[in-house]
């Protein structure tokens, strides 16, 4: 069909010529992409800051430690994109992670002059809460880019796949609710030793068949 | 209870936002078209009031021309004013040595003071209509009163605190004058009060509270080697002259001002004087005061038939710093020997010291007599412009001066105080605002004024400086009631109109009620976190959304009485050893005394935040 750009339906218009048509869809597939742009703009935009982990992976082996950084990204530098206060659960499957310890990092004031917190473990979550005690204008020269919130760790029981996951509430300087997207940290087990060895020798059986058939 | 006003300028926001980062100078441009500018004539004062209540300033301008015009001009808010049918406000010939606004019986409508001057002139006092009409008030002792040797400078003041504003007026050669307003628009004189008691030559005045009780007290300058006077109020009518401040010296003063220059929350005095001097006083913060003059950079030699004659605080470049603007040319005590001379305007460098501005038509303009000079922002663009009367006893009438300021990139903050319980006007209110900038953490205090320098009234409304500041965190008003209200992290760059709510606010977030917000407090929000409100009321449901969450912790923490939610004042806590020694200990130390001794005080305030 002459004139179609894209996806972009085309409509012939009686009494309207080629050129005019032309002219008519790709001005009509600029604004889509303006407003294409726009949309994703204003999402990215409504999730400016994100909570997740450092490593956002991680391999994890029976018998060993699990420590992951909890820490928040896109923080802007103003009262409103800043962090003032949060309430955030972190959950895990007990059949697999123990949970060992938590501290909370300094991205809301130095603990506990200038911060109220609480870290309140159960078998399968952590609540870890700080509610900074600084003005706003501190907190948004304290928070620029990137802040570690937490430190925690496990002990892990069985390396299987799961992972470690938020929610919660947070709040920016000024006491209103943060937008913010969380991401979950996805725990990759360990080959254990002997699994890795019948690997080997099944490739092994197979490279032997092949060179035999050959 | 708190509304904010309609004038944002946001269009220009972000842009002057990034040019905000360091101090930038500020010009003026003289205004040469108009009737403000071009009618000449013997003028005294100018007193800045927006008298139709359309948001712009209005200028009275007083002469000692004994006709019958009157001299107010209405702005029309494009940089220019109308002079006023004369028929809106009626006038026998007066000499008009001093003017003052305020809202004397509270109809939301500012009412005006002229006084009449010497000879047998009468005060004229004009009650505003609200139609932009003004009916001259001819009974009462404020009309019948006159002398021959003349009244001065008048000031509002509400010195008993009964919510209606009363009258103060300066002297030349004659006891003082005192009127009670009686609440239901009628005055008495009061001749029983020490403030009208003490024989001098009274030719400034000024209210404020110097010692930070919460009680207006009364500074007097004098002339002709009388000695000044300072009054300690009680707040209840009742003042006592204090004599040992270090203010009672006899230095020939004609004009006199309150300023916060250093930022420390206290409020210092300037003098204007005659002849050779200025003096700038600091609050020592204790009662008495130091002559800082030659150390800040304000010593200033004239010829010895030449006095300083208005003097008149205001950041004009916005830079977080009050700047301070004195009138020269006060020819005396031979008007016929006067020489032309300029204006002074000096800088606030913000270390204590000032620099004397040497470029542009404010201090380059030679000028005749000029005993009137007053800072308003008339275009409502943010920036404090310069009016300067000129003539007064000159043997040729002379034109005023309008000095527009071309402004600069720095972020600022008007505020309006609207009383309920303290006068409509607010006069003798306080407003203190905190915020970050140049790169600190600083208070300014702004004090309401009913009238002051030598015959002068500053505009009505708090003009703040805040240089690159982003965001205001708090806004305190300190009203003669009493009541103090708090906003938080207020945004710069606009005019904000403030209601005094008419009780002490419920005490929000003080979840233990023992009259402050501290990490107690925050503790206990913490500890009932996830858990439902309990009625609509709970302190710690500061969103009242039903649900304690970090959301009502934080709003909360805003609320803290002092930094960092501690529970002693900034005095006990970071050293401020010598009572105020840290910018933030005269609010700290008012707080805490009012704490003590008035539990209606420490009720914690309840703060709004404005969309």
């Amino acid at each position: 069909m002459r004139g179609t750009r894209g996806v972009v339906p085309t409509v012939r218009m009686i009494g309207r010529s080629v050129e005019e048509e032309n002219y008519v869809q790709r001005a009509a597939t600029a604004l889509m992409v303006v407003v294409a742009m726009l949309i994703l703009w204003v999402d990215d935009s409504a999730h400016a800051v994100t909570i997740g982990f450092d490593p956002s992976a991680a391999t994890i082996a029976s018998g060993g430690s699990l420590p992951l950084n909890l820490q928040a990204t896109g923080l802007g530098g103003t009262p409103t994109s800043v962090i003032g206060g949060f309430d955030l659960f972190v959950s895990w499957d007990p059949a697999v992670l123990n949970f060992n310890a938590a501290t909370l990092g300094s991205a809301l004031g130095t603990i506990p002059a200038q911060a109220i917190t609480a870290i309140t473990p159960t078998t399968a979550s952590v609540e870890l809460f700080e509610n900074s005690l600084l003005d706003p204008t501190s907190l948004a020269a304290l928070q620029n880019g990137t802040a570690v919130l937490a430190n925690l760790s496990w002990n892990v029981l069985t390396a299987q796949t799961s992972q470690v996951s938020i929610s919660g509430l947070v709040s920016d300087a000024l006491g209103n609710a943060l937008s913010v997207q969380f991401q979950s940290a996805q725990l990759i087990p360990v080959p254990e030793p002997d699994t890795a060895l019948l690997f080997v020798f099944g490739f092994l059986g197979f490279v032997v068949m092949k060179f035999k058939q050959g | 209870m708190i509304s904010k006003a309609a004038r944002l300028s946001g269009a220009a926001c972000a842009t002057l936002a990034a040019l905000a980062a360091s101090p930038a100078a500020a010009t003026f441009t003289k205004v040469t078209t108009g009737d403000i500018v071009t009618i000449p004539a013997w003028y005294w004062n100018g007193c800045w009031g927006d008298y139709d209540n359309d948001g712009w300033l209005d200028l009275f301008v007083g002469s000692d021309d004994r006709s019958t015009t009157n001299y107010l001009y209405h702005n029309n808010h494009d940089g220019t004013f109308t002079l006023i049918d004369q028929a809106a406000m009626p006038k026998e010939p007066s000499k008009q040595h001093g003017c003052a606004w305020g809202d004397y019986d509270n109809d939301g409508h500012l009412d005006l003071i002229v006084t009449g001057g010497a000879g047998t002139f009468h005060n004229m006092l004009y009650h505003n209509n609200g139609d932009g009409t003004f009916s001259w008030v001819t009974d009462g002792p404020i009309y019948t009163e006159t002398n021959v040797h003349g009244f001065h400078g008048p000031s509002w003041a509400d010195y008993d605190n009964d919510g209606f504003l009363d009258l103060f007026i300066a002297g030349h050669d004659v006891l003082n004058r005192l009127f009670h307003n009686q609440g239901d628009g009628t005055f008495t004189r009061i001749t029983t009060n020490t403030i009208v008691n003490d024989p001098g030559d009274s030719e400034c005045r000024g209210f404020v509270d110097y010692d930070n009780d919460g009680n207006l007290d009364l500074f007097v300058g004098n002339t002709d080697s009388h000695p000044n006077f300072l009054y300690r109020g009680d707040g209840h009518g009742n003042f006592t002259s204090v004599t040992d401040s270090g203010l009672s010296n006899a230095e020939g003063t004609w004009a006199c001002a309150w300023a916060d220059y250093d930022n420390d929350g206290w409020p210092d005095l300037l003098l204007a004087n005659g002849p050779n001097k200025n003096s700038l006083y600091h609050n020592n913060r204790d009662g008495t005061f130091t002559n800082v003059t030659e150390s800040t950079g304000l010593m200033e030699a004239t010829s010895p038939n030449d006095n300083f004659s208005a003097v008149a605080w205001g950041d004009y470049d916005n830079d977080g710093f009050i700047d301070l603007f004195v009138a020269t040319g006060n020819c005396y005590p031979d008007p016929n020997n006067c020489v032309l001379r300029p204006n002074l305007l000096y800088h606030n460098e913000g270390d204590g010291t000032f620099k004397k501005v040497t470029e542009g038509p404010v201090v380059n303009d030679l000028v005749t007599q000029c005993p009137g000079a007053s800072w308003g922002d008339y275009d409502n663009d943010g920036f404090l412009d310069l009016f300067v009367s000129q003539g007064s006893a000159w043997p040729t009438p002379q034109t005023n001066l309008l000095y527009h300021n071309d402004g600069n990139a720095n972020a600022w903050l008007n505020v309006k105080l609207v009383g309920t319980r303290s006068n409509r006007s607010a006069i003798g209110a306080k407003v203190r605002v905190k915020a970050f900038y140049r790169g600190a953490s600083r208070w300014q205090l702004r004090a309401v004024s009913g009238g002051d320098s030598q015959s002068n009234q500053q505009p009505l409304s708090a003009e703040f400086g805040l240089a690159d500041a982003t965001i205001i965190d708090t806004v305190r008003v300190e009203w003669p009631s009493g009541i103090v209200q708090e906003l938080h992290s207020v945004t710069p760059r606009q005019f904000l109109t403030i209601t005094e709510p008419p009780t002490q606010p419920e005490a929000v977030c003080d979840v233990n009620n023992d009259g402050i917000v501290n990490r107690v407090d925050i503790q206990l929000i913490a500890n009932a976190r996830g858990t439902p409100a309990v009625g609509p009321n709970d302190p710690r449901d500061a969103d009242h959304d039903g649900m304690i969450t970090v959301l009502d912790d934080r709003l909360c923490t805003l609320q803290c009485t002092y930094e960092l939610c501690a529970s002693t004042p900034p005095s006990q806590t970071q050293g401020c050893g010598m009572l105020g020694a840290e910018p933030a200990c005269a609010v700290a130390l008012l707080l805490w005394l009012r704490q003590r001794n008035q539990r209606q005080f420490s009720s914690r305030v309840t703060t709004t935040q404005i969309h």
